[in-house]
């Protein structure tokens, strides 16, 4: 048997050797792309390629037709996280309008009902308790240092804290020229949104092997999706897209209009939006590889969303050299997305690598040099191999 | 529900016999399921005269209330009443000997803590009995200031982290004996309020043997169902849960799985009293008695699974799940240090071991309850 199975082998090969033209599988996109082949065979296999339909909007429904989708709790905070940015700007709406500390502690915690929304007021959720627990503290620090500043009953200028204003645009800023407003709203983009995606919700403890992808959590409630699927969706919620997004780009909030802003360069509203679809499309259909796959896309994504964003600032503050209104607003946000680089632990930057580039912008941004933006700029850009779009950004 | 069980397993077989009987042809009738009582290993044709016992839930609920939750119940009520005479003698008389003898006491009720953590049942739940008696790491700022300023009211939920047996660790043993003994000295507040934290974990703990030992463990004992409210259900929620307590909040928080690698040394359970080794270790006992049910003939998890036949590939699913957890046992002695140390000086130690728990929180946690048709019903209490 064996002999024989051996000798029909060597026959078949010495046949396709003699042939003229050699088959196999001629498409290079193909994984097994045969270059030498001539003449295709049918035998060209492909990658990923599911044996499901993956949907191109974030609409997902049981077997029975209910609606699978939730991520309230991620709409009440992305909310908050607006109302938050909106108190902080009156500080900045003219010299001495004083916020208050207290407000934005209620507001990071949903306490004392600080919204005027009334519906974030009634809300269980909260930002505080969500945000990476080791920065809550300088997150308050930050409030503490908004409320102090807008109490300055003069113009902000080197040395002296308070608003500065270009006539156009006026922002409260520092002694040191530091917007805090950026660093709480970039910071919590950070520390909150991506932290959540990149360390929880596409992790094994929210999508691993140990939670659940069977049984509906309470249907009887309304709740027909797995507690696998409701993990996943609350990382697309904590995306800001619509769930028609990217066809649809008029309702991005924070990462979604982030990466919106820089797509023509970037290019990453679609990938991004591809890899949350394909991703929860594995869930459904208990597609462990393709869902660690897309995991892993979403966390990288939306990295770069905040290394694209990083280069943008440090470019408009070259451009605004002379402008300490703009200069120092556009340091503070470019410095505040670098910094969120870090809540990903497979972050392709490292903590020392963050550090120095912000050490070469240096402490006060009414000093700072063009030299050290460029410098800081391509610091990022050479990490990310950003180089052929940096002065595009 | 009681017969559901048994009526899978004559559908399962029913369908065993039909396509034996499709496909043999001969000779030998007998019982050919192998999960039945009376299964004929010669026997190639099915009679239908397989049996199937039902596995004893009665005896098996009893095992677990008599032999393992009341005696750990009375355990840690008993230990927290010594632990309570030895801080009153303490209060009385601030000599070193009194601060030790209430140091062991505490010693051996945070060891006996860890044998009792799983069994949140009944009014132990609705006392919020598990945070109440051991949250941590505690905020030794807000314990400060409320010596200070002699207003607290530990019954509220903002104390929380102020109170339990992570309060008495850091009173006891934050500072030196000798600068301990002087804080108690010059503020007799400040051993008032250890003594009204161990009074709260005292009644606390009373009510519940109180409340357990009444008609509570009787019905406890007699729900023979397998749905979510039931005892099995409680039991493999409660088990699952408090070992997932164990992997992240003594194991996963301090090794900085929580803050991007980042270690947190002071977030470990006894961490002022350096006891944090030695009550993983008893906790992790625990589990595999939890899921033994005890030596010999008691009736555990491990036995309703191999009575219902559970495999993990072609290994019995109980002997996996052992195995799984003699292998953290092993990691875990390897460090046989405090975890605060080891996360900053040993931290590949803790980490091998926190990779076989979170493999064995699969196996708790996906197989043993699929396998037992019992749902996990409890959430990461971190809501969404």
């Amino acid at each position: 048997m064996k002999l024989r199975s051996i000798f029909l082998g060597l026959t078949a090969a010495f046949l396709i050797f003699s042939c003229a033209k050699e088959k196999g599988c001629t498409d290079a996109n193909a994984l097994n792309y045969n270059p030498d082949a001539e003449e295709d065979n049918g035998t060209c296999t492909y990658a990923n390629t599911p044996a499901y339909t993956i949907p191109t909007t974030y609409e997902f429904t049981d077997a029975d037709g209910n609606n699978t989708v939730s991520y309230s709790g991620q709409t009440d905070r992305i909310g908050m996280l607006l109302e938050m940015k909106s108190y902080m700007a009156t500080a900045a709406s003219g010299v001495g309008t004083a916020v208050s500390a207290q407000t934005l502690l209620d507001m990071f915690a949903n306490e004392n009902s600080p919204f005027t929304d009334a519906n974030l007021n009634a809300s269980s959720k909260q930002i505080e308790s969500k945000t990476f627990s080791l920065d809550v503290s300088a997150f308050k620090v930050y409030f503490d240092s908004i409320a102090l500043y807008s109490q300055s009953q003069v113009a902000g200028a080197n040395g002296t804290a308070g608003v500065v204003s270009n006539g156009t645009k006026s922002y409260l800023c520092s002694p040191t020229g530091k917007d805090y407003a950026q660093f709480v709203e970039k910071g919590l983009m950070g520390a909150l949104l991506y932290y959540q995606i990149a360390e929880v919700y596409t992790r094994d403890g929210k999508i691993g092997e140990a939670v659940d992808n069977t049984t509906a959590v309470d249907a009887a409630a309304g709740k027909y999706y797995t507690s696998m699927q409701h993990h996943w969706d609350e990382a697309f919620g904590y995306f800001g897209a619509p769930v028609d997004f990217p066809a649809n780009t008029n309702d991005v909030l924070f990462l979604a209009k982030y990466s919106n802003n820089y797509d023509d360069e970037l290019g990453l509203n679609q990938q991004i939006m591809d890899a949350f679809l394909a991703g929860r499309a594995a869930i459904n259909n208990n597609d462990t590889e393709a869902k660690e796959m897309n995991a892993a896309k979403v966390r990288m994504l939306v990295e770069k969303i905040f290394a694209g964003a990083a280069i943008h600032y440090f470019n408009v503050a070259v451009d605004n050299i002379t402008d300490n209104t703009l200069r120092n607003h556009y340091i503070s946000e470019g410095l505040a997305f670098l910094m969120s680089l870090k809540y990903n632990s497979d972050a392709i930057i490292s903590q020392s690598q963050i550090d120095a580039i912000v050490s070469t912008i240096g402490d006060n941004y009414y000093d700072v040099t063009i030299a050290n933006l460029v410098s800081a700029r391509d610091q990022v850009s050479t990490i990310y191999s950003m180089d052929d779009v940096k002065t595009e950004l | 529900m009681n017969h559901l069980i048994g009526c899978q397993y004559t559908l399962k077989s029913l369908a065993i016999c039909v396509g034996l009987l499709v496909f043999s042809s001969c000779s030998d009738k007998g019982c050919t399921d192998p999960l039945a009582q009376n299964y004929d290993v010669d026997a190639s044709k099915d009679d239908g005269s397989c049996t199937y016992g039902d596995f004893d839930r009665l005896a098996f609920n009893s095992n677990y209330v008599d032999n393992l939750i009341e005696p750990a119940i009375v355990d840690f009520n008993q230990k927290v009443a010594a632990l309570s005479s030895s801080v009153q003698a303490l209060k009385n008389d601030l000599t070193p000997s009194n601060l030790n003898a209430s140091k062991t006491a505490y010693t051996q009720a945070y060891l006996s803590w860890q044998n009792v953590s799983a069994y949140q049942f009944g009014l132990a739940e609705s006392l919020s009995w598990r945070l109440s008696t051991n949250a941590y790491p505690v905020d030794t700022s807000k314990i400060e200031g409320f010596i200070t300023n002699q207003a607290y009211n530990l019954a509220a939920a903002s104390s929380i982290d102020a109170q339990g047996l992570g309060a008495i660790d850091y009173l006891l043993y934050a500072e030196s004996e000798t600068q301990t003994l002087q804080g108690f000295a010059q503020d007799s507040l400040r051993v008032q309020y250890l003594a009204d934290v161990v009074d709260l974990i005292e009644d606390n703990i009373s009510a519940y043997a109180t409340d357990f030992q009444g008609s509570f463990k009787t019905t406890f004992k007699e729900n023979i169902a397998t749905d979510a409210g039931s005892t099995l259900g409680l039991l493999v929620n409660n088990i699952n849960q408090d070992f997932e307590i164990l992997k992240n909040a003594q194991i996963g928080i301090p090794l900085g799985k929580k803050t991007l690698g980042q270690v947190q040394p002071t977030f470990t359970q006894g961490y002022y009293s350096k006891l944090s080794y030695d009550l993983c270790l008893e906790h992790l006992n625990r589990v595999e008695l939890n899921f033994t049910g005890g030596s010999g003939s008691a009736l555990g998890l491990d036995d309703y699974l191999d009575f219902l036949g559970a495999k993990h590939d072609d290994e019995n699913l109980s002997d996996k799940i052992k195995a799984q957890i003699n292998l953290c046992q092993t990691k875990l002695q390897a460090i046989n240090s405090p975890i605060s140390q080891a996360v900053v000086n040993n931290s590949t130690l803790v980490d091998e071991f926190y990779t076989e728990a979170v493999a064995l929180v699969v196996l708790l946690k996906t197989d043993m309850p699929s396998a037992l048709s019992v749902l996990i019903t409890y959430q990461d209490n971190d809501g969404d």
